[in-house]
């Protein structure tokens, strides 16, 4: 096969999941005015974590807008993604939150080379035909992995897929050191990934042994890296057991069997469509074959996965939805497999054939399962517009008031102010509208926070602490003061409930009537100042 | 200068030729500046010192092996060095500039060793 028609081929396949999967979330748009296609409170979560790393410098503690004002709080979650996000960010002069969706979009894209990458080791024709399928990450729910946040998944899912190429070659000189650096980068973006790949790892070695397959060189290169990975995430380590294992102890061990996860969208089988099931699992047979002959890595990789997306049956339910989004494109290994050595078996095959076909296919998955996602998401302009006025124009201290606003559930996006902010329930807001009143008093809660449950601060080495069950106050719903704010965020419309909209506006003309004055404005929000702190500021309105 | 090194040095040349290309054609709204800067951004902070570190292994792997691992292996060295030179008290702000630099002049040097060996 020549070389650069190959590569050419490649380029093109860059081109086709770039297309089908950043520029079809960004809009053809690679920087954005504001958090463009956000979906969720997750990515609010990612983007919010690498701005308080680009200002801290460094992942030791969490900005203080970030955690209801204490200064001594840890991130809850793994540093990698954030590191590379904030990396790039300064290089590239990308604004952070459209950083760290590049990264984990073009992780994704990475993850498909890599897996290419051992895949042509058992065959390149079967390789190449198999690469377009790995777009279909890119389509349909699976696409929610990326418009609803699962960011240091897809990171993790790239390093494991590294670490596994690096075993395919651990033979080589210092190649463990490779298989050490991805592995430990995996538990650094994401520790579930690692706990997967360590089961993997396991497995694997298990049958090289059975098979008396494992030869003392490489024993002691696994041995060394080994002890490299322990060294590499060390310091992780220890958080990852006083924040996650020791810290809840109570919250894990789900024995929940049944999906879908609440709140997520979960990837079924026939996602693939009937088609590409049947070649999956013909090329599960194909491979099941193969590695009767050879334990090739890639082939018991495809394999893996296929048996762990039913992996809820085993109590790791959310874990199985993670593993599921990022499954075609190991799962197209087999569908590749399964298509090659089914044509060759009718066909006289010649390289040429499976460039041909898998140019065919790039046009015929892009066509067949491109999902566009054709919105802006949780932020819209006029939202970030007046949080950023807030941003710039108020104390770092200053306490803000969230009125009703359509998706304020999903609270994360609302810390964007990075002041100390509270917002008002829907509910408490329905009852006194029922009413007919505009009061002092409205049940809020705290939505600084970063880990809802948690905020956790060191006491010990091993030892944890969290704001968030220590004082009742930090992200518990409470009855509030609505005077004792300074600034309040009222948004005018609602598409959802267009009545609450209105009743945003009477407080607001009730606040403004008492003292407060109107500091932003624009199409969907006001923004007004409290000028009489603690001092009744809406008379006793009926 | 070195023929494979001068070889490859030419294929990486043309490769950050043709992302600048892709991604102007893809992200069509975007404007010029900013490609280069993003395209340009991902390949120092990324690909060059992955490829530079990848370098090492150069007769046993042919070049599209070690520039896709590269990246993996710059994105996962990055992260990780990063973050430890962080807890230091050395600002994610300086390490972004000059971290890159630094695997670019180890992948130099582990390549000079071998070679010397």
């Amino acid at each position: 096969m020549n070389l650069n028609l190959e590569k050419i081929f490649l380029l093109f396949f860059l081109a086709a999941a770039l297309f089908m999967g950043m520029a079809n979330i960004f809009s053809a748009e690679i920087s954005h005015p504001y958090p463009y296609a956000y979906f969720a409170s997750d990515p609010f979560i990612h983007y919010l974590t690498t701005e308080s790393l680009k200002e801290n410098g460094n992942f030791l503690y969490v900005s203080k807008w970030y955690t209801a004002n204490q200064s001594n709080v840890e991130y809850c979650l793994p540093p990698q993604n954030y590191m590379m996000s904030a990396g790039f960010s300064f290089n590239s002069g990308l604004q952070g939150y459209d950083s760290i969706y590049f990264i984990s979009i073009i992780a994704a894209v990475i993850n498909s080379f890599v897996v290419y990458l051992m895949i042509r080791k058992v065959s390149k024709n079967a390789a190449l035909i198999a690469l377009p399928f790995m777009l279909i990450v890119f389509s349909k729910v699976f696409i929610s992995s990326f418009t609803w946040g699962q960011w240091q998944a897809t990171v993790a899912y790239m390093f494991f897929s590294a670490a596994l190429w690096a075993l395919t070659e651990i033979k080589r000189d210092y190649m463990f050191v490779l298989f050490a650096v991805f592995a430990s980068a995996s538990f650094l973006a994401h520790y579930p990934e690692f706990i997967f790949l360590a089961v993997f790892m396991l497995l694997y070695i298990a049958a090289r042994f059975f098979f008396r397959e494992l030869s003392m060189d490489e024993v002691r290169k696994l041995a060394l890296a080994a002890v490299l990975i322990f060294v590499l995430i060390f310091w992780e380590l220890l958080r990852f057991y006083g924040i996650w294992v020791k810290g809840t102890k109570n919250e894990l061990g789900s024995s929940e069997l049944s999906l879908p996860v609440t709140g997520i969208p979960v990837p079924s089988f026939m996602d693939f469509t009937v088609i590409l099931v049947a070649l999956i699992f013909v090329g599960a047979v194909f491979a099941l074959m193969m590695i009767r002959k050879e334990r090739q890595v890639i082939l018991l990789y495809a394999l893996f996965v296929l048996a762990m997306w039913w992996s809820n049956y085993l109590g790791i339910t959310k874990r199985t939805v993670t593993l599921r989004y990022f499954a075609p494109v190991v799962l197209a290994v087999l569908i590749g497999i399964g298509i090659y050595y089914l044509l060759k078996n009718f066909l006289e095959w010649k390289p040429a054939y499976s460039i041909s076909l898998s140019v065919v296919l790039v046009f015929g998955v892009v066509y067949f399962f491109m999902t566009p996602t054709g919105s802006p998401g949780w932020m819209i302009q006029e939202r970030w517009d007046a949080m950023s006025w807030i941003r710039e124009n108020t104390p770092e201290t200053a306490t803000v008031l969230y009125f009703y606003g359509d998706g304020y559930e999903q609270h994360n996006p609302l810390a964007s102010t990075k002041r100390i902010n509270y917002r008002l329930l829907a509910d408490s807001m329905i009852e006194a509208a029922q009413k007919g009143e505009i009061r002092r008093n409205y049940t809020a809660r705290d939505v600084t926070g970063m880990c809802s449950a948690m905020e956790p601060y060191r006491k010990s080495l091993l030892e944890y602490g969290f704001y968030a069950r220590e004082k009742p106050n930090v992200n518990a719903h409470q009855n509030v003061d609505i005077c004792s704010f300074q600034y309040y965020f009222i948004e005018r419309a609602s598409g959802r409930i267009p009545p609450l909209a209105q009743y945003n506006v009477a407080i607001g003309n009730e606040l403004i009537a008492h003292g407060a004055t109107p500091v932003f404005n624009n199409r969907l929000v006001t923004v007004l100042k409290n000028n009489n702190l603690g001092v009744n500021c809406v008379g006793n309105t009926t | 200068m070195e023929t494979r090194l001068k070889d490859d040095l030419i294929r990486l040349a043309v490769f950050f030729a043709a992302c600048l290309v892709i991604f102007k054609l893809i992200f069509f709204r975007e404007d010029i500046p900013v490609v280069f800067l993003v395209v340009g951004g991902f390949f120092y902070t990324f690909i060059l010192p992955g490829f530079a570190l990848m370098y090492y292994f150069n007769d046993s792997l042919d070049f599209l092996e070690r520039l896709i691992i590269g990246i993996a292996l710059g994105l996962a060295l990055f992260g990780i060095v990063a973050y430890y030179t962080g807890l230091v008290g050395l600002s994610i702000r300086y390490q972004s500039l000059f971290l890159p630099g630094l695997f670019i002049i180890l992948g130099s040097f582990l390549h000079y060793l071998k070679k010397a060996k």
